[in-house]
């Protein structure tokens, strides 16, 4: 009896003891992790528990519908005031265009930057860094002027239009990207080019047959971060855009949100959802190659 | 690096063939471009469009130009949308560009002139008219004492001015058999009798025949008023002054206005101001006071935003560093997820969280006010709590960066230099604060200072969550309790509805621009001052 109770005691404290050091050594972190996480997916949860909620207003909104619909979506496409499948295809259409223009334009200077030893080369690159440190939305009030006068000779070009929007965007192509891929070019040896040279490449072989593929991954990483900076962008899209009609995304949501709120917020979280889903998907999908840039800044210094 | 100093040059291979079609097409837009620019007298653009094409010209056929052939399309670009507009900027902040001097002197003297004096139809003469035609198809004809003739088909006073009625007499058809010299008809329409007149009496009351400088307005069946109205302005060029005959004044050009006797006459003229915009921004008492308040606003957000996502990101860091543990991979899906949502989106949705009557945050904590007895609080709507919200917001959108690269930097502190001040007899707290914590600050200082540069200008969360709101009551110029510089500048030069201040808002953007280099460079060189003491 007695025995045993002491037996009973000391694996009571085991167990114990063992709880407390798992307490200590884990249990704490995922406490941490686990509080914080539900702070990062409380929106995120909202937005898909409402997007299928049957019940459109905010006030009616619950974690877990009673009654689920898909109407959210479907009713966004047909509202003409706020043409929402026109927003998602300019904001698609736009960042497409100017994140593959800006990527071959970058890797283009970034080439001539790694290949080439010329007169001002160095001052070149210098200049290049100098110019990043403003950064051009602050310079928003000229690039109105600006591209109100381009208008006046070339309308296409003008305010109000998707490639005068594009264009401006592409001022800032051979900025950082293209100091993130001269990085890259610069570890692919130079022996492989004088190789394909000495069998009769030119320059543009070069670097379409030979540097453009091994690039590949890290362009995919730089055109997906290239292609999400242009889809967020707001700042310089609502300065040239006037017409709903030409919107893109984060403007048409803006509007949206200021003309039917509190009726529409299923419709809200069905545009959020359309809207940052792919992106989410996307970014989680190269976290890797992104978290690995990020923390090379860091660790760099 | 061992790279060919100099590529080959290419002969008259593909690439020749396709630059020069590639060139040519460039050109003949260029030649368009050129024609549309001259015809235009845009001077500053042509010389630009012909400095332009020269160069790619040179560049894409000149042979000692091989490596700027593949920097030119940047290049060109940067000059033109970044670079450009840099200077522009300047010269904007230094003019009173805005709403009312928007357009050059030369086509604001040509809108002052095309003003007329309105004249009161009180005053106007009166002359006989008579109606032609039917009702569904009048024409007035009014002859006045010294013989001018007014003819045409007048409109009701609901519809819109027709600047086209006036017609031709001279070129009508007029049948004027007795001679009296009122025609019986016109092109065929009869003249209205008296009995006509009388039964569309009030019809009548109701037309105008709309004139170049003026109106006829019939009063009486038989009696119109002739509303004549005069040129107001002439400008004088060889005075250099303009003359405003109403007020019978000569006005004189002061600031990109006409002056006129102290009094302003609209629309006036850009022009360069000088050091106003800056003055306005540091002496103006208007402009200075809700300005200090949101720079102090903007300072604070951008620090404590940096400040709380370090903090929440360094801990999240520390909780993973150095133990692997089950699910560590999927936490960090789930904690990157706010930096992959994009902003703009987070926003707007964060905004309907924090409703004040619908919002679920609200709805969350309805059991403490119930227990408190407290209305739920209006997050949006009061100064405080709307600055409270912003912060939890940005603590949101920036706990993953920060988490991210604090966690790659503390990887890349070995961990032998906290373990031998432990050994030393450091606590472990004393040994991560002292040995650990200054090395993680010296390597990701730039990123912090880069971090509040860009709060400093996170123009997409405030703008799209409180838009500055709360607005501040009793403030002269539009301003509100969470305003940050950039949306402020932004609302003064762009935001339509207010007038826009473009002068006024890129001397602001230079500032902003100027504060942000600033801190910039006092951060830098504190962490080079941290380097050499930890190194």
């Amino acid at each position: 009896m007695t025995t045993n109770q002491t037996n009973q005691k000391v694996e009571l404290a085991k167990k114990k003891f063992s709880l407390r050091k798992w307490w200590r050594d884990l249990g704490f972190r995922h406490l941490i992790l686990i509080i914080v996480s539900i702070f990062a997916l409380y929106p995120v949860v909202w937005i898909l528990s409402s997007s299928f909620n049957a019940v459109d207003t905010l006030s009616g909104a619950q974690l877990f519908p009673r009654q689920t619909t898909t109407e959210n979506f479907s009713g966004l496409f047909d509202n003409d005031s706020t043409p929402f499948g026109r927003w998602i295809w300019n904001s698609y259409k736009i960042a497409i265009v100017a994140s593959v223009i800006n990527l071959l334009i970058a890797s283009m200077a970034a080439f001539a930057f790694s290949r080439f030893r010329f007169k001002g080369r160095r001052v070149g690159l210098l200049t290049l860094l100098l110019v990043q440190v403003f950064p051009q939305f602050l310079a928003f009030v000229a690039i109105l002027l600006l591209i109100q006068q381009i208008g006046e000779v070339v309308p296409a070009a003008g305010l109000d239009t998707h490639l005068g929007l594009i264009l401006v965007y592409l001022g800032g192509a051979i900025g950082f990207n293209t100091f993130l891929i001269k990085g890259f070019m610069d570890s692919v040896p130079g022996s492989l080019d004088e190789a394909a040279k000495v069998d009769g490449a030119s320059s543009w072989d070069v670097f379409w047959r030979i540097i453009f593929p091994l690039a590949r991954p890290v362009l995919a990483v730089i055109f997906i971060l290239t292609f999400i900076g242009i889809y967020s962008e707001f700042l310089l899209a609502a300065t040239l855009l006037r017409s709903s009609e030409q919107f893109t995304l984060p403007l048409g949501l803006r509007l949206f949100v200021q003309s039917e709120y509190n009726a529409k917020w299923g419709a809200l979280s069905a545009a959020a959802l359309i809207g940052g889903g792919p992106i989410i998907v996307t970014f989680l999908l190269v976290q890797k190659q992104i978290i690995s840039g990020l923390t090379q800044g860091a660790v760099k210094g | 690096m061992s790279s060919p100093a100099v590529m080959r040059t290419e002969g008259y291979g593909k690439g020749f063939w396709i630059r020069l079609v590639g060139l040519m097409i460039l050109n003949a837009m260029a030649v368009y471009a050129a024609v549309v620019l001259y015809a235009e007298g845009a001077w500053g653009f042509l010389a630009s469009l012909v400095i332009g094409s020269l160069f790619i010209n040179w560049v894409y056929f000149s042979k000692k130009t091989a490596a700027m052939r593949w920097i030119a399309p940047g290049l060109i670009l940067m000059i033109i949308f970044v670079v450009w507009p840099i200077i522009f900027s300047v010269y904007i902040a230094f003019t009173n560009w805005s709403t009312g001097n928007i357009l050059t002197k030369t086509q604001a003297i040509e809108q002052l002139e095309s003003l007329v004096i309105p004249a009161d139809p009180e005053d106007a003469e009166e002359f006989d008219y008579y109606l032609y035609g039917s009702t569904d198809d009048l024409h007035l004809l009014l002859i006045t004492e010294v013989g001018d003739i007014f003819y045409g088909p007048p409109r009701l006073q609901s519809e819109e001015p027709n600047p086209d009625a006036l017609l031709d007499f001279g070129a009508a058809t007029a049948i004027d058999d007795d001679g009296d010299g009122i025609p019986e008809s016109i092109d065929g329409r009869a003249r209205l009798q008296t009995r006509d007149l009388f039964q569309i009496a009030n019809l009548i009351e109701d037309l105008v025949l709309d004139l170049p400088q003026g109106q006829v307005l019939p009063q009486t069946i038989s009696a119109a008023r002739l509303v004549v109205s005069a040129q107001r302005y002439t400008y004088d060029p060889v005075a250099d002054v303009l003359v405003d005959a109403q007020a019978d004044l000569t006005c004189t050009p002061e600031g990109g206005n006409f002056i006129c006797d102290g009094q302003r006459r609209d629309p006036g003229w850009r022009v360069v101001v000088g050091w106003d915009n800056f003055n306005d921004i540091v002496g103006n008492e208007r402009i200075r006071g809700p300005l200090l308040r949101v720079f102090i606003w903007n300072f604070a957000f951008a620090a404590l935003s940096v400040i709380l996502t370090l903090g929440l990101g360094l801990l999240l860091a520390m909780t993973v560093r150095d133990k692997v543990f089950k699910g560590r991979a999927l936490y960090r899906s789930i904690l990157i997820i706010p930096y992959a949502l994009p902003a703009f989106i987070s926003a707007l949705v964060w905004r309907g969280l924090f409703n004040r009557d619908f919002g679920q945050i609200n709805s969350m904590l309805e059991p403490v006010f119930n227990l408190l007895g407290s209305e739920p609080l209006n997050w949006l709507g009061d100064p405080t709590l709307a600055k409270i919200a912003v912060l939890i917001v940005n603590l949101w959108l920036g706990f993953p960066y920060m988490f991210l690269i604090t966690l790659g930097a503390l990887q890349s502190i070995p961990k032998s230099l906290e373990e031998a001040a432990i050994v030393d007899g450091a606590s472990p707290r004393r040994a991560f604060r002292s040995v650990t914590f200054p090395l993680l600050m010296v390597s990701i200082a730039p990123l912090l200072i880069g971090s509040f540069a860009f709060n400093f200008n996170n123009f997409v969360l405030i703008f799209l969550m409180t838009q500055g709101g709360p607005p501040v009551l009793g403030s002269t110029v539009p301003v509100g309790h969470t305003d940050i510089l950039i949306s402020f500048t932004f609302d003064v030069a762009v935001q339509a509805g207010r007038g826009n201040n473009f002068g006024l808002g890129s001397a602001l953007t230079i500032m902003i621009f100027l504060l942000v280099a600033i801190f910039s460079a006092i951060g830098f060189r504190y962490t080079r001052k941290l380097e050499d003491v930890f190194q």
